[in-house]
């Protein structure tokens, strides 16, 4: 399984070097040590940076969200550009061969970007373990912060989400996911 | 530990020196002269650069079997911690009684815990150093490592992903609309419903002319703003699912696959090649029949072909079935149309060869129910066949359901039993499917204001031709209905101006778009009667006197009356009876 999601990050690396990038750039602000041990090594954690755990639930929250927001805002348009221009449009490579190639690369690199939006299970594990504990919980009821106890509770889908994400992208499974969407798209929309 | 400490600074000396060394070389080789020089040193530095790769090696190694052995140290003191919190909670229990001990072994296995704790925190990036508490780094590799720096090309691809993912904003800003528009055909192609999605695929065309009139003609946007050949194949064979893949090919092929790309894609384009098939099986039989259809050619002269040559040459046709080229489907309707266009047959006399046709088609795996069924219905219902004609309507009412031509007989056979009320569900259910924005398409206008000229609310039925006239330009079926209604109503120059717009439209539609989605003979017959009960109340004066002057022409030249017409006409059967008591109208 290792060596399979190590070939699906370097198969979709555009994605993957900037989820790191994005990770690397978050401890940055955050002050949390990076390791110099760059982004894509060929271990389980290909496609992250290697950094000390968040300690506070900001920084811990900051550190899991901000790398997929990042992927997610450019690999939507990227991947929609894609399958308009391919399968809505159905430009092919007769009709012009550079719009095309324009269209492919979109499709790949917003494929990329999306296959990457996930933490590391380290990271959103700690998470949960700083934000989700139920001492969090209720020291803000009990100290009056209504606001904190109840952006605790509206975060938690997303949290879940983001933990099975973390769980489907640790094996490859979003790569497989994004080339049955485009097997999918071939058969049925063109 | 004096000597590791020795060690290590044996360690970073030899690295420090063995870098200086590359360093030196890389400048010296930059300052030398000759080419011998240059290959010397160029030597000397792969040495020293093979010097430190060892050296790299060797302390990951070193590092690996650190790690290694601090896990075996972290998991023992784990061990130990664990054993000790087990004796104290027996000890807790043997001394329940005794408070004093009870406080020292707390004590005791507190600071051993912390003690374990302790010996296992070292840092997890040196190895060597003990890690801040609370951290996973000593206080040297922590500032370290918030130094580190984000290389170059991290900043070049964040660079060059921001200018992408713009650029896919704003192509998918430019495309959405239309997108949404050939995502709108998807949709009802997958409900079969062929009409609704060809005029989706339609509208593709003049969305994104709306967008591009937003921009210069030179415009680089211009380039996006096109659909692909992949679009015009769709629209295709939406439009072979209505009108059939012959008359398709025969009058889209042209106006889709225009460009000097979409040419070449046909050229390449699996899927072109098999929808082209339909149109190449059909020519290479008319091709093979090419002897047969001579002599036939020949026997007729200038005159029509009698149905008896007709029939003593088909054993003839049929020694060509199995050929290599000849489709038998096809070669039965060649045998049809020639029985149509050459011996002038009618209904009643075309229906056997049309059997020929159906017969050959159910041993056939394709479905040739595009090729003959309207005309099979169309000779059923003149033979009022009415319960086989139903179930050829059931069939292409099922394969599309935005097929009015079926729904219209059914209806019409419904109306004649008297059924109206299940005619009328069957236009409900019809309306339901086929709709555009807030009004109905031209086919559901026409289907409803038939049923609500059979009810007898004719008032309804102006409303609603008047209403279809805001949303269409070309609508024959809805105009000839409406004449009907004027023609019952007695107001015949109206009845005569909606039966001429009627019949100019359908021209229309036939000689630009080659669109026959219409019954040619009602509309003519409609014309026929409007134009002789207005022939004497629209005078020189009126602006319809032209028109009438052109109807009564081109009836009294043309050899063509429709048969039904003339019989109404000429007193036979009452026209207001016809059009209020069976089909109500003129069938």
């Amino acid at each position: 399984m290792k060596l399979f999601y190590i070939i699906t990050k370097y198969i979709l690396f555009p994605g993957s070097y900037l989820r790191g990038l994005w990770e690397h750039i978050a401890c940055k602000i955050l002050r949390i040590p990076v390791e110099p041990v760059g982004y894509m090594r060929i271990d389980e954690a290909c496609g992250h940076a290697e950094h000390s755990l968040a300690k506070t639930p900001f920084s811990s929250f900051f550190l899991v969200f901000f790398p997929g927001f990042m992927n997610f805002n450019m690999g939507v348009p990227l991947w929609l550009a894609g399958i308009m221009g391919i399968f809505y449009m159905g430009t092919t490579i007769y009709d012009n061969a550079v719009l095309f190639i324009f269209y492919l690369v979109c499709l790949y690199m917003g494929m990329s970007l999306l296959c990457a939006l996930f933490p590391l299970s380290e990271d959103i594990y700690t998470f949960f373990e700083l934000v989700y504990n139920g001492e969090s919980f209720r020291e803000a009821s009990a100290g009056g912060k209504v606001l904190k106890a109840l952006v605790i509770i509206l975060t938690f889908p997303m949290a879940l989400l983001t933990r099975a994400g973390a769980f489907l992208e640790k094996h490859g499974v979003n790569f497989i996911l994004g080339i049955a969407v485009i097997i999918v798209y071939s058969v049925f929309v063109l | 530990m004096s000597n590791n400490r020795n060690k290590k600074n044996k360690t970073k000396l030899q690295q420090n020196r063995e870098n200086m060394d590359v360093e030196k070389l890389r400048k010296a080789r930059k300052n030398a002269s000759g080419k011998e020089e240059k290959a010397k040193i160029k030597a000397a530095q792969k040495e020293a650069k093979a010097k430190v790769k060892e050296r790299e090696k060797k302390h990951k190694a070193q590092l690996k079997e650190k790690k290694l052995a601090l896990r075996e140290q972290k998991a023992q003191a784990k061990e130990n911690a664990l054993t000790q919190l087990k004796l104290v909670e027996e000890k807790k229990i043997e001394a329940a009684a005794s408070e004093e001990s009870k406080a020292g072994d707390y004590t005791v296995a507190d600071t051993e815990i912390e003690k374990a704790s302790d010996e296992s925190v070292i840092c997890c990036y040196c190895f060597e150093n003990e890690a801040e508490p609370g951290r996973d780094y000593c206080k040297d590799c922590g500032n370290a490592l918030l130094r580190t720096k984000i290389p170059v090309s991290g900043w070049v691809a964040a660079l060059i992903a921001i200018i992408f993912s713009f650029c896919g904003l704003v192509t998918m800003g430019l495309l959405s609309a239309a997108s949404l528009q050939v995502f709108k055909g998807d949709y009802f192609m997958s409900k079969d419903n062929f009409t609704m999605a060809f005029n989706a695929y339609d509208e593709v065309s003049s969305v994104l002319a709306d967008v591009n009139s937003g921009f210069s003609e030179n415009s680089v946007f211009n380039v996006l703003l096109q659909t692909g050949s992949n679009f015009g194949m769709k629209a295709m064979n939406c439009a072979a699912k209505i009108y059939g893949p012959l008359d398709a090919g025969e009058s889209f092929d042209a106006n889709i696959f225009s460009s000097a790309g979409a040419i070449e894609f046909k050229e390449h384009s699996r899927r072109y090649k098999k929808f082209k098939s339909y149109t190449d099986d059909f020519e290479s039989t008319v091709k093979a029949l090419d002897p047969v259809l001579a002599k036939l050619n020949e026997k007729a002269g200038d005159s029509l072909l009698s149905l008896d040559d007709l029939d003593a040459a088909i054993p003839e046709f049929e020694t060509y079935i199995g050929k290599k080229d000849v489709n038998e489907v096809y070669l039965y309707y060649t045998i049809c149309v020639l029985a149509e266009e050459w011996c002038a047959a009618d209904n009643d006399q075309l229906y056997k060869y049309m059997q020929l046709v159906d017969k050959a088609a159910e041993k056939s795996d394709d479905d040739y129910s595009w090729l003959y069924y309207k005309n099979l219905i169309s000779m059923l219902m003149s033979q009022k066949k009415y319960d086989e004609a139903t179930k050829y309507i059931m069939d292409l009412m099922n394969k599309d359901r935005s097929e009015d031509y079926s729904r219209m007989q059914l209806c019409r056979i419904l109306v004649s039993r008297g059924k109206i009320d299940e005619a009328q569900a069957i236009v409900d259910e019809f309306l339901n499917n086929n709709f555009e924005d807030d009004h109905f398409t031209e086919d559901g206008y026409a289907l409803q204001i038939y049923l609500e000229r059979v009810k007898g609310n004719y008032e309804n039925a102006i409303h609603l031709a008047t209403d279809a006239g805001n949303y269409f330009t070309n609508y024959p079926e809805v105009r000839r209905q409406l004449a009907l209604v004027y023609l019952y109503q007695g107001y015949y120059e109206e009845a005569f101006a909606t039966a001429f717009s009627a019949s100019n439209d359908a021209s229309y539609l036939s000689s630009y778009y080659a669109i026959t989605d219409f019954d040619g003979v009602l509309i003519d017959t409609t014309l026929y009667i409007a134009t002789h009960y207005a022939q004497d109340l629209i005078d020189e004066d009126s602006e319809n006197y032209e028109d009438l002057q052109y109807a009564i022409t081109t009836f009294n030249t043309e050899e063509y009356v429709p048969e039904y017409a003339k019989q109404i006409t000429e007193g036979k059967f009452d026209l207001k009876k016809v059009l209020s008591e069976g089909m109500c109208d003129f069938i």
